[in-house]
This record gives structure tokens, C-alpha cells and sequence, in this order.
């Protein structure tokens, strides 16, 4: 056990007096996805404490009065840039089974392609994208601006899945007594929740837990 | 936390009395209660002092900072939560008498672990996932203290089990980890400005328990 250093509960931030929320600048330029991208890419490395507006800059290739046009400070560019990671993420799954659902013309259909989906969506590479989850959860109970943030860009997902179940709805497979939007935010839960799994220190195999996953849909949410 | 042989190495320079512990738990259960009420950021030393009324030498004779007590409290505090669940499943297989009264039981603590109140709980849990990720001696510890709480639960799993309350064929250990899973995971809920109706919520958790996991369909 070694000494570490004092936790951080939410991303280092260096007050700024230049920050002045009213000048910031056109959201669509060149500069602003510049240093969206340079975010990104020193995120693969680094934790987002780790990350300062130097380094940042330097990846980007942007002045630092630049910055300030676009963002209200450094914790401002790293809030955006871990909501946008984490939106589009689940984004990706959520329209994964809308277009699955759309797509299948049985029930059986669409439960055979459904391990595809669970499979990719509950993967080991997902891990990051489960602790990006938590750290935002985490932040914004400090940060009411990236607490707004978050409530909007988490009702825009959840209606997305809600969707999903409604057309499982309207195409007559979902069991009865079940709620589209209850069961839009158990999906999600799931999926966030393996993170119990994360911290552990075994872990469960792969197959064991897809198959769980599956099986509660299957056997919950869907009529036989 | 425990006292162990190799507490020491925390930092050598400083040794924790292992007298006066009483005043350690007094920090711990005053940081507990605050944080209940305040998210960690605007918890000041102050607070945690005037609260459990010790003087502030004694916190770093047991604490090497404000932040390891606080990390330390909200470790006991989702220590706690979780212990309590797990009571309350284990004295639902312990009291049944039958499948009837297990399903009856299991609704009741579904209720109770899943609701609003315990919202704060939710959000500590996630608090210390995030906090551990870049902290190496809470990410043990959370590790360890996670590790507990599964196998408990799997104990509990395993004797529903050799009264045929749950199916067989389910992986006792991957059980354990998945009912963690969506009660945490509930606080993606917890975020937005509507949440859904709680009722349409224990419905699904309750369909759950009775298609996937319970015998006899």
C-alpha cells in the first residue's frame, strides 16, 4: 500500500477571470472541434485530472484566448467532451436496437439477432465508457452546470430507448404490464451497472453475464 | 477500517494510536452523517469537527488528511447500505416458508433497496467507483469491501437455492452481481428532471424475479 495522492472529486479547475460565458464564440468553428478532438485523443492516455489547459492547447494547436472564446474555462471543455463520449456511446447502441426492432418481422427474428447487440453493447472495450458514466455522475452532483447537462442529454437517451420498447409495443411482443420507459431505464442500468463487476476482483465471465442480460429481456420484458 | 500489521506504510512518519478509537469512530460516523446531507466537495474539516465534537489534532492522529476520512466514510456509508439489503434478503430466505412467502418477501425488500430515499446511497456508490479510479488505496479497498458483498449475497443466493426458489441454472456468483448492478444503475433515473413511476419500476423488478430467477413458471 502506497501513499497516493488526495483524491479529486471533480476535475481540477483553475479559476479563470478571463471566462466570460456571454463572449463565447460560434459553436460550429474549426478551432472549437480542434480542441474537442485534442480532448479526445489525450483522453485515450490520460485521466481527465491529469489533463491541463497547456497540454491541451499544444494537441490542438489553438491559442489560449482561443479557448476562452469557446468555453468557460478548462472543466467547461472537459465536461463537454466526456458528456459528448458518453452520449455517444449509448447512442450507438440505442439506435442499434431501434434499427433491429424496425428491422425484424417476428418476434424471432429479432430475439435471434438481439445477442449480437447485448454482446457489443456489454463488451470489455465498454469499460471506459462505464466509468466515463460514473465520473460524469459523480462530477455533476458538485457542478450544477454539468448537472443540467447531464439530466438533459440522460431524458434525450432514455426517450430513445423508451421508443424502442414502444415499437416492441406497437408490433404486439412486449409482455403486458410493462412499461416502455421502465424498461428503457433498466436496459441502462444494467448496462451502467456491470461496473460492480469492473471493481471486483474477479470478474465474471463474458458469456455468464450477456446471457443474464439476455435472458432477463427475454424472459421479463417480451411475451413467450 | 481494519488495523493492520502494514498500516504504517501509509505514512511512516506518522503512527496512529490505536487508543482512542473511540474518537475515530466518532470522525467516521459524523462524516457519515454528513454526507447524507452534503456532497463530499462541501464537507469542511470544520463541519466534521463541530459534528462529532473532537478536537482537530485528534483527526490526523487517526487520518492522514480530511480526504482519507471522507473516503473512508463513504466507504462504510455504501458498506452499510449494502449490508442492510443484504440483512434484509437474508432474513426473507431464513423466514420463508414457502416459494409464496419468498416472492412476498423479495417484493417488499425490492421496494425498499430500489426507492427514492435511497438515491443518496446510489450516488455515494457511484461517488467512490469514480473517485477510485485514479486513487490506488481506495480502489483496494472498494475492491475488497465489493468483493465481501458478492460473496455474501451469493450465500444468500446458494440457500434460496437448496429450497428451490431460484432456478438452478443460474450462476449464483453472476446473480449476485447482476441484482448490484440494476439497483445501482438506477441512477441514471435519478438524474433527470421526470424521473419514471416507481411502481412501473418494482412491476419489472418483480417480473424479473418471477420469470427469470423463480422455479415453477
Amino acid at each position: 500500500m502506497e501513499h497516493s495522492p488526495r483524491p479529486h472529486y471533480h476535475v481540477a479547475v483553475k479559476p479563470n477571470s478571463f471566462a466570460l460565458p456571454s463572449h463565447r464564440g460560434n459553436r460550429e468553428s474549426p478551432a472549437r472541434d480542434r480542441l474537442i478532438q485534442a480532448v479526445r485523443s489525450l483522453l485515450e492516455k490520460h485521466h481527465p485530472s491529469q489533463l491541463t489547459t497547456s497540454m491541451i492547447l499544444k494537441e490542438a494547436g489553438v491559442a489560449r484566448n482561443t479557448l476562452y472564446l469557446h468555453f468557460e474555462d478548462l472543466s467547461n471543455l472537459l465536461e463537454t467532451v466526456l458528456l459528448s463520449i458518453f452520449s455517444k456511446s449509448v447512442e450507438e447502441n440505442v439506435q442499434a436496437a431501434q434499427t433491429l426492432v424496425d428491422g425484424s418481422k417476428t418476434k424471432a427474428e429479432l430475439l435471434g439477432r438481439m445477442h449480437e447487440l447485448i454482446a457489443d453493447a456489454q463488451s470489455d472495450a465498454r469499460q471506459v465508457n462505464r466509468f466515463a458514466r460514473c465520473r460524469l455522475v459523480a462530477y455533476s452532483e458538485a457542478n450544477p452546470r454539468l448537472a443540467k447537462l447531464l439530466a438533459a442529454e440522460q431524458t434525450r437517451l432514455t426517450a430513445q430507448f423508451q421508443k424502442v420498447f414502444e415499437t416492441i409495443k406497437e408490433k404486439g411482443w412486449l409482455r403486458e404490464h410493462v412499461d416502455p420507459a421502465a424498461a428503457g431505464v433498466l436496459v441502462q442500468a444494467m448496462t451502467l451497472g456491470k461496473v460492480i463487476d469492473d471493481v471486483s476482483d474477479k470478474h465474471l465471465p463474458r458469456s455468464v453475464w450477456n446471457k443474464m442480460f439476455s435472458d432477463v429481456i427475454l424472459r421479463s420484458l417480451i411475451k413467450d | 477500517m481494519t488495523a493492520g500489521p502494514h498500516q504504517n506504510f501509509v505514512q511512516g512518519t506518522r503512527n496512529r494510536r490505536l487508543r482512542g478509537s473511540a474518537v475515530k469512530q466518532a470522525l467516521l460516523a459524523a462524516a457519515e452523517r454528513l454526507l447524507q446531507t452534503h456532497t463530499p466537495n462541501d464537507i469542511t474539516t470544520t463541519m466534521i469537527l463541530r459534528e462529532a465534537g473532537v478536537a482537530r489534532g485528534s483527526l490526523y492522529h487517526h487520518f492522514d488528511s480530511q480526504a482519507e476520512l471522507l473516503e473512508s466514510a463513504m466507504l462504510l456509508m455504501f458498506s452499510h447500505h449494502v449490508t442492510d439489503n443484504i440483512q434484509m434478503l437474508d432474513s426473507v430466505v431464513n423466514q420463508s416458508r414457502n416459494r409464496h412467502e419468498f416472492l412476498a418477501g423479495l417484493k417488499q425488500v425490492t421496494q425498499i433497496s430500489q426507492g427514492k430515499d435511497r438515491r443518496a446511497s446510489r450516488f455515494a456508490r457511484i461517488r467512490l467507483i469514480a473517485a477510485a479510479e485514479h486513487n490506488p488505496r481506495l480502489e483496494q479497498l472498494l475492491s475488497k469491501e465489493q468483493t465481501r458483498l458478492t460473496r455474501a449475497l451469493t450465500k444468500i443466493i446458494e440457500s434460496a437455492k437448496t429450497n428451490n426458489w431460484i432456478q438452478k441454472d443460474i450462476p449464483s456468483a453472476a446473480l449476485a452481481v447482476f441484482i448490484q448492478s440494476y439497483t445501482l444503475g438506477k441512477v441514471v433515473d435519478d438524474l433527470v428532471a421526470k424521473p419514471i413511476d416507481p411502481l412501473d419500476w418494482n412491476d419489472l423488478i418483480g417480473m424479473f424475479v418471477e420469470r427469470t430467477l423463480t422455479k415453477s413458471r
